[in-house]
């Protein structure tokens, strides 16, 4: 039996994780004094939490796209070439 | 006073002496070579060096400054780290191949003119080819020879460029080239080859994975960097690079969610790393003259752009070295390459999952990890010269890295559903390699210092600020959160992805058919002309007055249907009778006709010609 066959650990990792999300943002706003925003897109690293959010977005949009992409016409079957 | 041996030279001369030695005697050897090596780089005096006068032109085999040692020490560390790896295989051809290869690779960083620096480029093509092959089943030897065959062309590319560069400017020193005229665009599309900038990208992720186990952690190091290398020499300040360097880093990132095989998911992200140097060699300055005149002139955004595209370098040798000798352990021990064939492996493999874990960190940039320190650099150089788009596709890609190395590989190779696989941990040599690789990506990520003190430019670059530390996490974190939400669409599926490959593997069969069909006919057309009209002048020359009659008669026959006074069925047989028995006895019944006819056809054609053409 493996550490990660018990769910009871799984659900304790999971937990971690998701409080870890939410200390990592909180922390930007701890530790980061910003007098005032700016909105242009020149600046747009300094957006509150812009990591987290293009982080997740990319994730996704990575995901998402390029497995549409590959069914639609770049995935084909093991033997294609031989 | 020359007191220092080009690296070059060990490798490739020390490689040939490999089969005199035997059994152990031979490993200590393989490994005591990069010693060797990297105590003459200790040594190595900056400047010019080991210049060869040939045919009135100088070769230059020695030329040093501070972005050559950076490269040159991460070679020389490399092969010791592969060597390691590499030391329980028996065959002496695969060690004196790798030893080509690095020594080539070496040869082309410490090359002044573009004479040597094109003969080792060429070395290292088919030097190289030998990692693959070795694996010695068809896959292997088909990719062998595509790899060769872009290769060659991508040499030629290059020869042609140099050719055409020396003829115009008279001179073969390799410096700053810049893009103007014909020659400055070949040479650098036989650059972009070797640093597979897509679309001339495809032999990397075709190649890569069919090579063997320990082969591919060469390949892996070498072809690339050094395409990376020249590219930092020659085209630096080319702002088409730019953009190709921030496409080819989302290319990989694409493909690799496609990819099943785990050698090829990483070799799509050698692609993709570097796309980062490549676009930090656009965003740098032009190298015209020393790195300390560059100084003066360069702005703080192209020095951080030239110095991120060597650190990554450096940094991803090292890193990626260490991925592909995990997924090699992975594959030696099981025997499986495809994620829906692995699954469960940490129960039994804890040590490699570790190691494996250190470059994937590094890779991903984790902080405290060796990408961290130089792949942010690439990205930071973009955003002080206010490249806003690039900055969001270099990020954009990061979080793709670590999706794909950091988290989808490690997690259906070691977790995920039990596959039922229990294998031992691989060799100790190979562990001990692996480890070797994950201090070195550890040490550069706690102490960057140590990187930061060999780049080209000084370096005023300070990664562990709160604002970069905290953006850095989050980025990673909300990926991971992205990853798990989405897990169910990312396990792998049996199936390969067409890339620009396709263009040559299935053009190939057109070429194929052209040759076979159109080309073979239409070339076999007029042999068969020339035979018939051969052996009719045979025929004709037998009896030419008695071929003349039969001409006439059976034209005759044609016309009136019959010939002279005979019936139409006496006249066929006549005919028929009179061929069967062609050419009877020329001389017996016409001594002088047939002389006399000849004679009478030549004068025919001189009046007609006569008339006609004088």
């Amino acid at each position: 039996m493996g550490y990660l066959d018990e769910p009871r650990n799984i659900a304790k990792l999971r937990k971690v994780f998701y409080l870890s999300l939410g200390i990592v943002v909180l922390l930007e706003f701890i530790l980061i004094k910003r007098e005032h925003i700016d909105f242009s897109i020149e600046h747009i690293a300094e957006f509150p939490a812009f990591h987290a959010f293009y982080g997740f977005i990319a994730c996704a949009l990575i995901i998402l796209v390029s497995k549409f992409i590959g069914h639609l016409f770049l995935m084909k079957e093991e033997d294609y070439y031989d | 006073m020359i007191d220092w041996i080009p690296p070059a030279a060990i490798f490739i001369l020390g490689g040939l002496f490999i089969p005199l030695f035997k059994g152990r005697a031979q490993k200590m050897y393989i490994l005591l070579l990069p010693a060797i090596a990297f105590t003459s780089l200790l040594s190595t005096t900056h400047g010019t060096n080991w210049v060869y006068n040939y045919l009135g032109y100088e070769l230059i085999f020695g030329q040093v400054d501070k972005l050559t040692m950076v490269f040159a020490y991460v070679f020389v560390i490399m092969a010791f780290i592969g060597m390691l790896y590499a030391l329980h295989i028996k065959e002496q051809g695969q060690h004196i191949s790798a030893f080509l290869y690095i020594g080539s690779a070496l040869g082309v960083v410490f090359a002044g003119d573009l004479f040597s620096l094109f003969i080792f480029w060429e070395i290292m093509a088919f030097s190289s080819v030998f990692l693959v092959w070795y694996q010695k089943d068809k896959a292997s030897i088909d990719a062998g020879f595509r790899y060769l065959l872009v290769h060659t062309a991508g040499g030629l590319f290059l020869l042609g460029g140099i050719v055409l560069r020396v003829v115009e400017t008279g001179s073969i020193e390799f410096g700053h080239i810049g893009l103007d005229g014909l020659d400055s665009y070949l040479i650098l599309i036989g650059f972009l080859i070797n640093a597979a900038v897509p679309p001339l990208h495809a032999w990397l992720s075709d190649t890569y994975p069919e090579a063997t186990i320990t082969g591919a952690v060469f390949l892996t190091a070498f072809t690339t960097k050094t395409a990376v290398y020249v590219l930092l020499r020659s085209y630096s300040g080319t702002e088409i690079l730019v953009y190709l360097g921030a496409i080819m880093a989302l290319y990989g990132v694409v493909y690799a969610v496609l990819e099943n095989d785990i050698r090829r998911l990483l070799a799509y992200h050698i692609i993709s790393q570097v796309g980062y140097m490549v676009a930090g060699v656009g965003m740098g300055a032009a190298i015209i003259g020393g790195f300390a005149q560059m100084q003066e002139v360069a702005t703080p955004g192209q020095m951080l752009a030239t110095n991120g595209a060597a650190a990554h370098a450096f940094a991803h040798i090292l890193y990626k070295g260490l991925l592909f000798m995990g997924a090699g352990a992975v594959i030696y021990m099981t025997g499986k390459r495809k994620l829906t064939e692995l699954g469960g492996l940490y129960k039994t493999m804890p040590i490699t999952l570790i190691l494996y874990m250190v470059g994937a960190f590094a890779i991903s940039a984790v902080p405290l990890f060796s990408g961290y320190v130089s792949k942010t650099m690439v990205i930071a150089g973009a955003e002080k010269s206010h490249l806003t788009l690039i900055f969001l596709m270099l990020t954009f890609a990061s979080a793709g890295t670590f999706l794909h190395t950091g988290l989808k590989l490690p997690y259906f190779t070691f977790f995920a559903k039990d596959s039922g696989i229990r294998v031992k941990e691989p060799p100790l040599n190979m562990l001990l390699a692996m480890g070797v690789a994950a201090f070195m990506c550890i040490l550069i990520g706690v102490y960057p210092q140590m990187l930061y003190n060999m780049l080209p430019y000084p370096v005023d670059y300070h990664p562990f600020t709160v604002g970069h530390l905290v953006g850095e996490m989050q980025l990673l974190l909300f990926t991971a959160f992205g990853f798990f939400l989405l897990l169910d669409k990312l396990y792998g599926e049996r199936t390969i992805s067409l890339d620009t490959d396709w263009f040559y593997r299935k053009g190939s069969n057109v070429f194929m058919w052209f040759i076979n069909g159109p080309l073979a006919r239409g070339s076999q057309w007029p042999v068969d002309v020339c035979m018939r009209a051969i052996s009719f002048l045979k025929w004709f020359s037998k009896n030419p007055v008695l071929a003349i009659m039969l001409f006439k008669d059976s034209l005759t026959l044609r016309f009136f249907g019959h010939i002279g006074s005979r019936t139409q069925t006496d006249s066929i047989r006549y005919l028929e009778d009179e061929k069967k028995h062609y050419p009877r006895d020329p001389v017996k019944r016409n001594p002088v006709g047939d002389s006399l006819l000849l004679a009478l056809m030549f004068m025919a054609v001189y009046v007609m010609y006569y008339m006609f053409a004088a």
